[in-house]
């Protein structure tokens, strides 16, 4: 689904990722996780085609498309999705009317019929049980006055509406409680299928107990310096991860 | 232009309206003294009309078929149609909401006297023959908005106007009027439009000014407002189009317990230029405030934004609060900003503020990576910009008429 090959990125003149490799197939999870600094949240970024970055060199294949060409929208219209680490307050814009806009964009750009207003609301409702959002919330402006937990969970909820192939999750975890972490998380897991895949980026193993990855990756300085199963995510909050820099270093 | 030219201008207009009002020797002369504004002018400089014609006719109420009244108007509201500048009986609506009277002649221009203010002392001279005075009755409260709509008829010629129009809330009346111009004629045409509102006692006054489709014509608009204790008065203007706009309100607080709301959003277009100069007087205390100006310019337009908050020694324990908020969609538009704030009390609360800047980033990024592209963003950003002051319309049906122009112009600036 998703193959990074040898990615850089720069923000300036500040390098940021120095050569990724990362390949995603459908139905796996991956985590990636990594000390502050290290990239984590660029690759997000690049991946999502946030413009702040230049891509300096490599590829990135996304079901068979060259992800680095399209535009943001292009990118969501083919099926990713970015779970932002800090969701954006828009006054004036309710979720409800920003999603119908951006369910039928999509589905135009699939060539399939625009969803009429009934069929949204239906969906609409499946949908934020599913991810326990509370439907007064989706007819405010977007995130404004929400509380850090009603952001994410509005995230996962347009995840949901959105049905995306590939979603990247950006230290979704950050200013969760305990249980507005194991929501998100249970919505997330709702969501996921053999047909599509999930990154997950985290700063702590807490997450991984709820969204069980398939394969957990260190990134460290713009590279991932080391790949293996949910056990090395407990070896991390187990050991820190200064053993993996020197490791790196070595 | 040269000042010959402008002269020759004045002396011009100056006989076609001794042509239709008699004036005294005196109040002749008075005129000769003054010019139009010149560009070192402090309240001129960023708005210099430079562009007024050599000639324009100066022009009274003349038939026109129904079919000019705009169309889509509030069909709940009741219409008074305005041709030229001059009340039209025939065009407007036959029955008046109940509370609400006519009369006909000269306004005070009580509230704040126009002295060397040329276009101001041209208006008044011909009010004697076209002012018009709405008087709502003590304790009346008018359900129906009452709309003073401005047809300027396609003469093939430049057409100067001047409606003069008075309107005097009554003690504990309430009453919501529109003033739309729009759907002006292509022709270049000055009209230059005075408005004298008196609130008395407890009075609430809701008032929503349209300016739309000005494609080549100059507005110069001054409204004057005196607002007596406990009254409440609303003014909300939408300025659109191509042309020129020039706002000046004045509002002078002399009750205490009086609030003041001012709203603006301009939409800029084009060449469009929009100038809104506001005056604010506390002149007594406990009187409260509250401004907000939007503006949204693209292509080349340009917006001023001149607001005055002045507040009276004697006027302590006034709250007064002034903001402009301005989005350029284009390198080549324009924004001057000039809030200023006089208070010669100590015991107020008050603050301005003013800012200019473009669409944010980030909100964009985030709708586009949610599938919008990038116009629609671009237009659910400007919307839901615009939508903090038309949500400050009282009456559904005028709010939906505004909405409906607005979004229209948004339309049109985010393609670009």
């Amino acid at each position: 689904m998703l193959k990074i090959n040898n990615l850089q990125a720069r923000i300036g003149e500040k390098e940021i990722l120095k050569g990724i490799n990362l390949e995603v197939k459908a139905g796996e999870v991956h985590a990636i996780m990594g000390p502050n600094g290290s990239g984590k949240s660029t690759l997000a970024s690049v991946l999502a085609g946030r413009e702040d970055y230049e891509v300096s060199a490599g590829s990135v294949e996304f079901l068979g498309k060259d992800l680095l060409e399209l535009s943001p929208e292009d990118r969501a219209r083919e099926g990713l999705f970015l779970a932002f680490q800090y969701p954006v307050e828009i006054p004036g814009v309710t979720t409800i009317n920003f999603l119908k806009t951006a369910v039928n964009e999509i589905r135009k750009y699939r060539g399939e019929e625009a969803m009429d207003a009934v069929s949204f609301l239906k969906m609409m409702k499946e949908k934020s049980q599913l991810v326990e959002i509370d439907q007064a919330l989706l007819s405010r402006s977007l995130n404004e006055g929400f509380s850090g937990g009603e952001k994410k969970r509005n995230e996962v909820f347009q995840m949901a509406m959105l049905e995306p192939k590939l979603a990247i999750l950006d230290e979704t975890d950050s200013g969760l409680d305990i249980d507005a972490l194991r929501i998100v998380a249970s919505g997330v897991n709702k969501l996921k299928s053999a047909q599509n895949a999930t990154i997950v980026v985290t700063h702590y193993q807490r997450l991984l107990d709820y969204i069980v990855p398939d394969f957990v990756h260190v990134l460290w300085n713009g590279r991932i310096v080391k790949s293996g199963t949910k056990e090395l995510a407990l070896e991390l909050e187990e050991k820190g991860y200064d053993w993996i820099k020197a490791e790196a270093i070595s | 232009m040269a000042s010959t030219n402008s002269e020759s201008l004045k002396s011009s207009l100056l006989e076609q309206i001794r042509n239709v009002v008699d004036f005294s020797d005196d109040k002749e002369s008075a005129l000769t003294q003054l010019h139009f504004p010149v560009k070192k002018q402090e309240e001129w400089k960023y708005s210099i009309p430079n562009f007024l014609a050599d000639s324009y006719q100066l022009s009274s109420l003349q038939e026109v078929p129904v079919s000019s009244i705009p169309s889509g108007l509030p069909a709940d509201a009741c219409k008074m149609v305005f041709v030229n500048g001059v009340f039209s009986s025939e065009l407007s609506d036959k029955s008046l909401p109940s509370g609400l009277e006519i009369s006909f002649g000269p306004l005070n221009n009580s509230i704040k006297p126009f002295e060397e203010n040329l276009f101001g002392k041209l208006n008044e001279a011909s009010a004697e023959k076209q002012g018009i005075h709405l008087h709502v009755q003590k304790n009346a409260s008018i359900e129906k908005s009452i709309l003073l709509v401005h047809i300027i008829p396609s003469t093939g010629h430049s057409n100067w106007i001047q409606p003069s129009i008075s309107i005097h809330l009554e003690a504990n009346s309430s009453a919501s009027f529109g003033e739309i111009w729009e759907g002006l004629p292509a022709d270049h045409f000055v009209a230059n439009a005075v408005n004298e509102i008196r609130l008395e006692n407890g009075a609430n006054l809701h008032w929503l000014h349209i300016q739309d489709g000005t494609s080549d014509g100059i507005i110069i608009n001054q409204t004057r407002v005196a607002c007596a204790a406990n009254s409440l008065f609303r003014h909300i203007v939408l300025s659109a189009g191509a042309g020129f706009v020039r706002n000046n309100l004045d509002i002078h607080i002399e009750g205490s317990g009086a609030h003041a709301d001012m709203f603006g959003l301009s939409l800029g277009n084009g060449s469009f230029h929009c100038d809104h100069h506001s005056f604010l007087h506390h002149a007594v205390p406990n009187t409260t405030s509250n401004q907000l100006y939007k503006g949204i310019y693209s292509g080349k337009s340009t917006g001023v934004f001149n607001g005055k908050i002045l507040v009276d020694q004697i006027a302590q324990k006034t709250n007064a609060y002034q903001s402009g908020r301005n989005i350029l969609l284009s390198p080549d538009a324009k924004v001057y900003a000039k809030p200023q704030l006089e208070i010669f009390a100590d015991d107020v609360k008050c603050s301005h503020g003013a800012t200019i800047g473009q669409l944010d980033e980030e909100p964009l990024f985030y709708l586009r990576s949610r599938g919008l592209d990038l116009a629609t963003a671009r237009l659910l950003l400007v919307r839901a910009f615009a939508s903090e002051i038309l949500m400050q319309i009282n009456s559904d049906s005028l709010r939906t008429y505004a909405e409906e122009k607005a979004i229209r112009q948004l339309d049109e600036m985010t393609k670009s």
